[in-house]
């Protein structure tokens, strides 16, 4: 077989293949599954999807692991919320609106925080997202404090139309960041990643780039963050919390960091598991926990790693 | 004057327990170059071990406490040598498993002992008064043992062999290579000996606190602020950070609003990584 390029088209079209086969099983679904519950199941895979991803974009390509992603997701589905009660405007105004509120959040802390490497950066972005969480709790009168804030216009009227809007935001997002990383712009990151030094000695303003990914990652985590307090009809603290953003960090490493195909599988895996084991009853968490453990360990690459080379064995490209 | 006292009482006496905790998670940090997020799971382990020696099977407060710090300590072990070990050089993979190493004890801890509170005996009871300020012994004795406890490790590292290796793997590893030190052996002391500490603070705590299993997200934070306040790696900016934000936190507590204490780490670590990124004592540039 010849040698193909990391670019090549010939991998560009397979993937975008894949993509749309994707794209037509999550259009499809609801004929198989037209229950509101399992369509409300679905629509949290999206969001999660969404989150894991953005989160990818700037850790998994960069390396700069962010302990924050609750930040975004937060500010704006609380940003939304308080527009859409105090203003009336409704989803189509505040989803843009929150999205750009956390991308401009990201360029406010990332400029004087992208300076900052490993585990300060990782300590930092923590600190702003559990000040936000603190401030929720504390300044309640405006933003409802444990009970966060009820009464917010609805996404879409049913069920059905949730699950199809989460849908096509996320199959948006994806294909969008997924030509991001193909892009030029998707090499520098890489390269950042893979050294941030060499990649300053060859020109590249390293926090620059390192600040756009930061502000992308917070819209699509902004928009699905607006998304999900639109859907549920409410927004709580806990969408500011540390364990969210634990969450989202451990979905993107168990489907694989730095490949947007990784943490999708890990959205959904991770959700449709935690669910599943509903019937463990009290000890469903220590199972999840542990299996979590178990794949960080036996798989540090993450889930798609193995698939593929699994995949590569079968078809006999690998000894 | 009453609250002044009160501020310098208590400030101590959280600073002390700060410190205990912190100087354990700057420890593994200086030695091996890890962030172990799993450094409050140690604390909580200590906690609800000396609940389960003294409360439930009633040995001894001595023992109890003995055996919950060995027993910490040798989780902790196993943890670096069979998690950490072979992908010790990524720093993302680190951090993420001790995450998920600290979320699994979280769980395993709920699923066994339930949500609610466990309240340990205390190992001194009574009170006394200083300046018109009730402290109870418990209290004390913690503030004791922390300040015993940094002092023999200080006296560990700066007299013993083993201490001596540690610190010079810690100041340059391919150095202590090449003199005999065998890095991996010295990673897993350490990471004992850093769990060991938590296990302390835990184990001393758990009679002024409950034990949660939530508990060691609170700790963790505290220590994380604490080791970037004084520099990543530096013992000695762990102890004055520590001190620091004890006394702080009571003052704005006192003073201000129980509401706010909270804030001074958050405000505290961004005012830090901002103006002065390697921190009060830091010896590693960012």
């Amino acid at each position: 077989m010849k040698p193909e390029g990391l670019f090549g088209p010939r991998v560009l079209y397979r993937r975008l293949l894949g993509l749309s086969i994707f794209s037509a099983v999550v259009l499809l679904v609801p004929v198989v599954f037209s229950d509101p519950y399992d369509l409300e199941l679905l629509f949290l895979c999206h969001y999660y999807v969404m989150l894991a991803c953005s989160w990818d974009l700037l850790t998994g390509f960069t390396g700069n692991v962010s302990f924050g992603h609750a930040f975004f997701v937060g500010g704006a589905g609380f940003a939304g919320a308080l527009l859409n009660l105090h203003l009336g405007w409704g989803p189509w105004l505040t989803l843009p609106i929150g999205g750009l509120i956390a991308a401009l959040c990201g360029l406010v802390v990332g400029s004087f925080t992208l300076r900052l490497r490993g585990p300060y950066f990782a300590a930092v972005t923590f600190c702003f997202a559990t000040l936000l969480y603190k401030l929720i709790m504390i300044r309640y009168e405006i933003f409802g404090g444990e009970e966060g804030l009820s009464g917010i216009d609805w996404l879409m009227e049913t069920s059905l139309g949730n699950y199809y809007f989460s849908g096509i935001l996320m199959l948006a997002a994806i294909l969008f960041l997924y030509l991001l990383s193909k892009s030029s712009f998707g090499l520098i990151l890489r390269s950042i990643g893979e050294n941030e030094v060499a990649s300053e000695g060859s020109g590249i303003n390293t926090t620059f780039y390192k600040i756009v990914a930061f502000m992308i990652s917070g819209f699509i985590a902004g928009v699905a963050g607006a998304m999900y307090g639109h859907a549920q009809m409410h927004v709580g603290p806990e969408m500011a919390h540390d364990s969210l953003s634990g969450l989202v960090i451990i979905m993107a490493v168990v489907g694989g960091m730095g490949s947007i195909i990784g943490p999708i599988i890990g959205a959904y895996l991770l959700t449709l598991a935690n669910e599943s084991l509903r019937f463990m009853g009290e000890f469903r968490l220590l199972i999840y926990s542990s299996a979590v453990v178990a794949i960080i360990l036996f798989a540090p690459k993450g889930l798609l790693d193995i698939i593929t080379r699994g995949f590569r064995r079968i078809v006999g490209q690998e000894k | 004057m009453t609250t002044f006292i009160h501020i310098l009482v208590l400030g101590a006496i959280w600073g002390a327990l700060y410190t205990l905790i912190a100087v354990g998670f700057t420890l593994i940090f200086g030695v091996a170059g890890i962030i172990n997020l799993a450094h409050g799971a140690f604390y909580m382990l200590g906690a609800y071990l000396a609940y389960t020696f003294m409360t439930l099977l009633k040995i001894n407060v001595p023992l109890s406490a003995l055996m919950a710090v060995l027993g910490t300590a040798g989780i902790g072990m196993l943890i670096d040598r069979y998690g950490i070990r072979f992908m010790r050089e990524t720093h993302v993979y680190v951090l993420i498993i001790t995450l998920a190493f600290a979320l699994f004890f979280q769980e395993l801890l709920y699923a066994v002992y339930g949500p609610h509170g466990k309240a340990v005996k205390s190992f001194v009871t009574g009170e006394m008064l200083l300046g018109g300020v009730h402290v109870s012994y418990q209290k004390i004795l913690t503030f004791f043992v922390a300040g015993i406890m940094v002092t023999l490790l200080w006296l560990f590292i700066k007299k013993t062999k083993t201490g001596k290796s540690i610190d010079a793997v810690a100041q340059n590893r391919e150095a202590a290579v090449l003199m005999g030190i065998q890095p991996e052996r010295i990673y897993v002391i350490t990471m004992g000996i850093s769990a060991a500490l938590a296990a302390v603070a835990g184990v001393f705590i758990a009679p002024i606190l409950e034990a949660v299993p939530t508990m060691w997200a609170f700790s963790l934070f505290k220590a994380f602020a604490i080791v970037i306040i004084g520099g990543l790696g530096s013992i000695q900016g762990a102890i004055i950070a520590g001190m620091l934000l004890g006394y702080s936190e009571t003052a704005v507590s006192v003073l201000i609003s129980a509401n706010y204490p909270d804030m001074v780490y958050l405000v505290a670590i961004i005012l830090v990584l901002v103006l002065r990124p390697r921190g009060l004592m830091g010896t590693r540039a960012h």
